[in-house]
Formats: structure tokens, sequence, C-alpha cells
């Protein structure tokens, strides 16, 4: 089990809660959330959200990143404090606790 | 029984029994009439006899008898009686005919003051008339030669009026309905004459202004649509072991060289090799020729909700695993602030195939293996669209590449069963959705899926 603050994640299952709150995404969501999760505390360039979550080559030119930033922040963050994922302006994300 | 017999039958029925019935009710009227008629002329023949015999002194018995022989009015067969009180024949105007008359009939009279009442054919009225404390009885009775044998002719005009009426709508009734149902007997005729063989045949549809011309434009619009299923049938069949032929054909003639010849190890490898490309190629055959049967069911029975961009990422990485030289680039046009509008209800399995196919197209064609693929929405719609830069679709075949088994002449020369793009209309009707295409010969091509969103 992988766990941040009150978010955790049931790896056997698939199954995410924050605040005991079930929480549902999609397969990519939950790669994304695992890779973050992992690599707390870490600034994670979009490069390495690319190779590691869409795992091919990808044109990091695109928004797709920022469009799945945004969908798990309103899932896991927006309704919930502390706020996990953090930006780093051109640099990319991180994940921890504290701002 | 025909329905032709049977509205004859109906019809003939109505009719005759309307004028069975009408001619009945005029002779009972008629009937009734002379009837009353003759009874009122008996009653005032009995009363005039009464009054001459009883009121006036001047006439006596004789001299009426004589009075009643020579009137020029007298009524065929008349006969007057008057009977005294004690029921006495006191006055007979006929001496010479025997005159029947029974006590039960002048007790009637006394008891009702006016009877009538037959006598075999002949009408008989009684009446009881009071002169000076005496009552006296008078019968008269008397035929009515002219109005029974009035009745005798009208019984006889309404009964050959009633048989020629009755023959005459059986007549027309039969011609009518005859006439009316000759097109569906020729229509029976016409559509006995459609076989398999000559399903473009249709039938005469009469201006189409009746129920006649209505029925034979619906049956050829069924037999359109069972023209069009049969020959997307022969077409499926024919395309299909065309396209099997030639792999297998292929696979045959590298075995045989592989038996044939004497050949090394490296060789024999190459052959495998081949071999094995082969098989791929009929694997991914059969399996565009099972989509294309499978989605004919006409509702999807596992529907759940999809987030279309999801769909499109896992075709994504699906391709690129077969086909590593693909290069898909993934867009939002906006930022999904609401992910219902990007989540559609569907099978995710056959919407997959959907963008896995157009993606493989776009790829395909394209020069360099690349291909754009823009995800968007609206209120009520998710919006892909999958672009490639190759050797686009000239505008005349627009919507027959939508077709199983078309291909545009410029892309033959590129590997492909035409099958793709007819599984992916066919999915995307299924989900109630649109798909769409422009392009432009040399420039490339855009296809559009529109699908509706689980808020729509």
């Amino acid at each position: 089990m992988l766990r941040i603050a009150d978010l955790e994640i049931f790896v056997d299952s698939k199954l995410v809660k924050r605040a005991g709150i079930e929480i549902k995404l999609t397969a990519r969501e939950y790669e994304f959330l695992v890779y973050l999760v992992k690599n707390k505390g870490k600034v994670l360039s979009k490069n390495d959200i690319a190779a590691n979550v869409w795992d091919v080559h990808f044109d990091t030119g695109t928004n797709v990143i920022e469009v799945y930033v945004n969908i798990l922040r309103r899932k896991i963050d927006r309704d919930f404090e502390p706020k996990l994922i953090h930006t780093r302006p051109s640099l990319g994300y991180l994940m921890r606790e504290n701002p | 029984m025909k329905i032709q017999t049977k509205i004859a039958i109906q019809f003939s029925l109505i009719v005759a029994s309307l004028l069975m019935a009408f001619s009945f009710v005029i002779y009972q009227l008629f009937a009734d009439f002379r009837e009353k008629d003759y009874y009122e002329r008996l009653r005032s023949k009995a009363i005039t006899t009464g009054q001459l015999l009883i009121k006036v002194k001047e006439v006596d018995r004789n001299l009426l008898k004589i009075i009643d022989k020579n009137t020029l009015t007298a009524l065929v067969d008349e006969k007057v009686l008057v009977f005294d009180q004690h029921n006495k024949l006191f006055y007979s105007s006929l001496d010479d005919h025997i005159i029947h008359f029974n006590r039960a009939l002048l007790d009637r009279v006394r008891n009702e003051k006016y009877v009538e009442s037959y006598d075999g054919d002949n009408e008989v009225v009684g009446i009881l008339y009071e002169v000076n404390q005496e009552k006296v009885v008078i019968l008269a009775s008397a035929y009515d030669k002219f109005g029974r044998s009035k009745m005798a002719n009208l019984r006889n005009t309404l009964l050959i009026g009633l048989l020629f009426g009755i023959v005459i709508t059986i007549l027309l009734s039969i011609f009518f309905a005859g006439n009316a149902l000759s097109p569906v007997n020729q229509f029976i005729t016409q559509i006995s004459a459609i076989t398999a063989n000559n399903l473009s045949e249709r039938l005469d549809e009469r201006n189409g202004k009746d129920e006649i011309g209505w029925l034979a434009a619906a049956f050829n619009k069924m037999l359109l649509r069972l023209e069009q299923s049969f020959e997307l049938q022969k077409s499926f069949v024919t395309h299909a072991s065309h396209e099997l032929r030639t792999p297998l054909a292929a696979l045959k003639s590298e075995v045989e060289i592989s038996l044939d010849e004497q050949l090394d190890v490296k060789q024999h490898q190459g052959i495998l090799q081949n071999i094995s490309k082969d098989i791929d190629r009929l694997i991914a055959l059969s399996n565009s020729l099972l989509q294309i049967v499978r989605p004919l069911k006409s509702s999807i029975t596992n529907a759940t909700e999809v987030r279309v961009d999801d769909l499109v990422f896992q075709a994504q990485a699906d391709l690129l695993m077969g086909k590593p030289d693909y290069h898909i680039v993934v867009e939002y046009a906006q930022e999904p602030e609401n992910e219902q509008k990007i989540t559609v209800l569907g099978d995710e399995a056959l919407l997959k195939t959907v963008f896995t196919n157009l993606m493989d197209n776009a790829c395909k064609y394209a020069l360099n293996h690349q291909a754009l693929v823009i995800i968007n929405f609206t209120d009520t719609l998710t919006l892909v669209s999958i672009q490639d830069d190759g050797i686009g679709i000239p505008m005349e075949d627009f919507s027959r590449i939508f077709e199983p088994f078309y291909r545009s002449k410029n892309a033959l020369t590129i590997s492909g069963f035409g099958v793709g793009l007819s599984v992916c209309k066919r999915i995307v009707e299924l989900h109630r959705g649109k798909i769409m295409v422009t392009s432009k010969l040399q420039e490339g091509s855009t296809f559009l899926v529109e699908l509706p969103n689980i808020l729509a």
C-alpha cells in the first residue's frame, strides 16, 4: 500500500482513497498517480512522466500531461487539504504534503 | 376464402337484407292501409243500412233489399245482415245466398260495440246499433277484390324488384371487389416471381396515392434493403475468400519451397519468418472479418461509462506496441473541466477498435507514419479527430469509403482489406454517433468521430 498524507493507494486492488473516500480513476490516471506517489518529493519533468506513465515515445509538446495533472488535482486535491500535487513552473510537477 | 368473394358476399347480403326489409315494410304498410280503408267502407255500409232500415220509416226490408241489389257502388260479395235483440235474423241483403254467421261473433259485437273480423277471404264488420232501447247487430261483409289484386300486384312488383336488385348487387360487388383487389393479385404474381436472383425487380407503385400504392412502396423499400444486405453478404463472401486466398497461396508456396529444396538453416529461418508474416496477415484479416460481422447486433450489450481519452491512449499504446515506427500525437483541444463531457456510454472494446482502426489508417497512409489526434467536446458530444498528412481521399469517394471492402483507387498500393472504416462506421452508429471525413488529395485526411457523452 502506498500512502501520502491521507491519500492511500491499495496496489493489490488498485483502489484509491483520500480521507477514507474512494476515488475513481481511469487506468492511466491511476498509473500517473502511482508514479507521482512513488516519487514523492521529487520534481518530475514532463519527459519523465511521459516516459514512465505513457511508456512510449511521447510528444511532450502537447497538453496531455497538463490535462491529466488537472484531472488528478480535481479528483484528489480539490476537495481536500493539504494539497498534494504542486507545479514547479518550467521544471515539472512534484508531490508532497507541504507546499 | 378469397377476400374478393368475402367482400362480394358481405356486400350482397347487406344490400339484399336492406332491400328485403324495405319491400316488407312497404308491403305491410300497404296491407294495413287497405284493411283499414276497407273496414271503414264496410262500417259506413253497415251504418247506412241500419239507418235506412230503422230510422227512415219510408224504407222497409223489401225496399232496402231492392236498393241494396241495385246499388252501383255495391262491394264484391257484399252481404249485410241485421239481427234483432234475440239474435234472430231480421234482415238479409241477399236471400239466395247461404249466410254464415256464428253466435259468438254476435255476442262479441254486443260486448264490444264494434268488431272487425274475417270470414274466409272476406272482411266482416259488426256494429251494435241502438234504436228505441232496441239493440240490433248489423254485420256487413264483402270481398275486397280491388284491394287484394292491388296487393298481389304490389307483391309481385316488389318480389321481381328484389330479385333483380339482388342479382345486380351480387354481380356488381363481384366486379368491384375484383377490380379493387386486382392490383393485389398482380402483386402476388410479381412477388412470386422475385427470387434471390432478381432482387432488383420492383413492384408497380401506381402513383403511390392509395393503400395499394403505399403497400407497393413499402414492399419496394423492403426489397431494396433485402437486396442491399444480400449484395453486402455476397461481396463479403467474395472479398473474404479472395483476401484469404492470397496469404494462403503464399503460405503454400513457401512451404513447398522449403520442402522441395535443400536449404540451410538460415534460408529455412527466412522462409519461416515469411510464413509467420503471412500468418499474422491471416490473423489480422480474420479479426477484421469478425469485426465486420460482430457489431451487426442492433444494440450494445455490455455498455459501460468509458473515458474517450483513455480509449485513445489505450489504442495508441496498442498500435505502437506492434508498429513502433508509428508516431501518434494526442492533444486536448480544450481542458476538460468536467470529465463527464469526455465520457460516453458504450462498449469499451468496440470503441477502442474505432480509434485503433482510424489511427492505424492515418499512420498507414501518412508519409512519415505520423497522425495527430485531437480530443474535444461540446456540452453533449465528445469529439475525436484523427488527422494525417497522407495521400488523401478523392472527394467522390467520401461516402463510399465507409462501405465494406471499398478502397479508393489511390490506396491500392498500400495493403489493406477495406473493412476498417466500415467497421468504424457501424460501431460509431451503434453508439448513436457520427463519423465524418474531410480530405484533400496529397494533403491528408481528417476523420471526425462524434459520440454523445453521458450528459446528452
